[in-house]
């Protein structure tokens, strides 16, 4: 798969009754990279990642790949559906068939892929997501885990350069939380950009290389540390400072951290303590 | 789990899944003509056996499953056979039970009737069990789209049995926090859970439904639900033996007329 530049310019989007929740919002999506998308509830996560997937047309803005806005034709779509995809929140939105390999094949089949290479797609998801061991079993014989991992499989059998994910975390176990990051790092290794919509900072902190803040209709978007640092933002947008800013900041008035170093995970942070050596 | 789950979880966890469904339809299908088509002794009882046989053994079926799923066909079946039993009084002149009265009798002729129909239909029964347990729904759907049946009838009908879980879970998860909120402790309240609980169900299978077809839209779903699943080598020994054990039926069959 090749990088493809996404972008939404100055979208607004909204829903019957509701009144629009985006309002003019920017977003270039970063080739190649891991962007997380946080803000409150009933901000505007889901509805941009279904703006960005296609499957919400936007009143006014548009979306566009490598500077060409998107068709919604019927051609328009099926080529932009094979540069994004969007795995939603409940896997049983996605997953129509009984079969895990058969639910995996079902996106390949559609852009008429000849069946080898569906074979060996499938296969190819199967081992990336850590769903050979599933293969024969039904779906409605999977946890809820592992049915969210089935789902993220089924849209990444299409290829897409874009892979968005509405809290593919929610609802998951710590360990189940640890297995579907790792899946997602081995399909970030394989080429795929990965935008993943989330209310956990940390992990926003942790696994990012950007994040944008959906608030008040508009996207603000840069880096973890500056704008989770950013008390007004966070506020606004109803979010909460990760514990480990906290910390480098309380280490950094005590003169124990040097400018410029921002630890973003607890290995990073106890690294940095194990560094300033006996401190009594 | 009811029988119906558990029949689903037994056809997964079969030794026998992974053969090619036309085996086993072809297999089951055959004894199903033998127990149907040939006399009922000595026929049904041997097939019957030997389709138990083949779920406890090669296909490795629960025993406690099998027993469990028999147990409705069995009461389904008895029921018929007591109707079949009784029959209209064809006068003092036959033999057996008369109720003057009613009009009814058992007659030799009528239990005779009830015997010959309750063995077929058992035997019968055990074979379409014995493709049950063995064959997912998902496999058995593939077979019948690639024998012609409508792809529209197939794809409903592979949709229902997707979403016939994710609806009972739906269901007995609203039924466990309606009773948990004593939503079933009268008759008046039970009445009023339960509409409630059907309401609730039919909305959210209407909106699960909108929200899938979302889904299968962003994957290219444009009205056909194609899909593609690893060709299964069919085994010229199974088929063989299957061919071989029904010829032996017919030919048991055959020599009792």
């Amino acid at each position: 798969m090749s990088h493809r530049c996404v972008s939404l310019v100055d979208v607004r989007c909204g829903y019957p009754g509701r009144g629009p929740v985006l309002l003019g919002a920017d977003l270039h999506i970063p080739a190649g990279g891991r962007l997380a998308l946080l803000g409150a509830n009933g901000s505007g996560k889901s509805t941009l990642l279904r703006c960005l997937s296609g499957a919400l047309r936007p009143s006014a803005g548009r979306v566009e790949v490598d500077g060409v806005p998107v068709g919604y034709g019927r051609r328009g779509l099926t080529a932009h559906r094979q540069v994004v995809q969007l795995v939603t929140q409940d896997p049983d939105d996605q997953l129509f068939s009984a079969s895990v390999r058969a639910d995996i094949s079902f996106g390949p089949m559609n852009l008429q892929v000849r069946e080898d290479e569906v074979a060996e797609r499938v296969e190819h998801c199967l081992d990336l997501l850590a769903l050979r061991h599933l293969a024969d079993r039904p779906t409605h014989h999977l946890s809820y885990g592992e049915r969210k991992r089935v789902a993220i499989a089924g849209a990444y059998a299409m290829r897409p350069c874009v892979l968005a994910l509405d809290e593919p975390t929610a609802g998951l176990d710590p360990q189940a939380v640890r297995e579907t990051l790792a899946a997602l790092d081995r399909l970030h290794r394989d080429r795929t950009t990965l935008v993943l919509a989330t209310h956990d900072v940390a992990l926003a902190l942790a696994w990012a290389d950007s994040i944008a803040v959906v608030v008040d209709g508009q996207i603000r978007h840069g880096d973890p540390v500056d704008l989770l640092d950013d008390a007004d933002l966070v506020a606004r947008a109803r979010l909460e400072r990760p514990w480990i800013l906290a910390v480098a900041e309380r280490l950094h008035r005590l003169g124990l951290l040097t400018a410029g170093v921002r630890p973003r995970t607890e290995p990073d942070l106890i690294a940095v303590l194990d560094s300033l050596g006996p401190l009594v | 789990m009811s029988v119906g789950p558990a029949l689903d979880t037994a056809a997964w966890a079969s030794a026998w899944r992974h053969r090619a469904t036309g085996e086993k339809v072809l297999l089951a299908g055959g004894l199903l003509a033998c127990a149907v088509g040939l006399p009922a002794w000595p026929v049904a009882p041997v097939v019957l056996v030997v389709s138990v046989v083949l779920l406890l053994g090669p296909a490795r079926v629960p025993p406690r499953l099998v027993v469990r799923a028999a147990r409705g066909v069995a009461w389904f079946l008895l029921l018929g056979c007591l109707s079949l039993a009784v029959a209209r009084d064809p006068g003092p002149g036959a033999s057996g039970v008369h109720w003057h009265g009613l009009g009814l009798a058992v007659t030799d002729v009528s239990v005779r009737q009830a015997g010959t129909a309750g063995g077929h239909a058992v035997a019968g029964a055990s074979s379409m069990l014995l493709l049950a347990a063995t064959t997912p729904m998902t496999d058995l759907l593939r077979w019948a789209a690639r024998r012609g049946v409508p792809v529209t009838v197939v794809e409903i009908a592979d949709l229902t049995y997707r979403f016939v879980f994710v609806l009972l879970a739906t269901t007995s998860a609203v039924h466990a926090a309606q009773a948990a909120r004593l939503g079933y402790t009268s008759r008046r309240a039970t009445l009023a859970s339960s509409s409630q609980l059907v309401a609730s169900v039919l909305v959210r299978a209407w909106e699960r439904a909108r929200r899938l077809q979302d889904g299968l839209e962003g994957r290219g779903f444009d009205g056909t639900l194609r899909v593609w699943e690893p060709p299964r080598q069919v085994s010229a020994g199974f088929v063989t033996a299957g061919l071989a054990l029904q010829v032996g039926i017919v030919a048991l069959g055959l020599a009792a007329r």
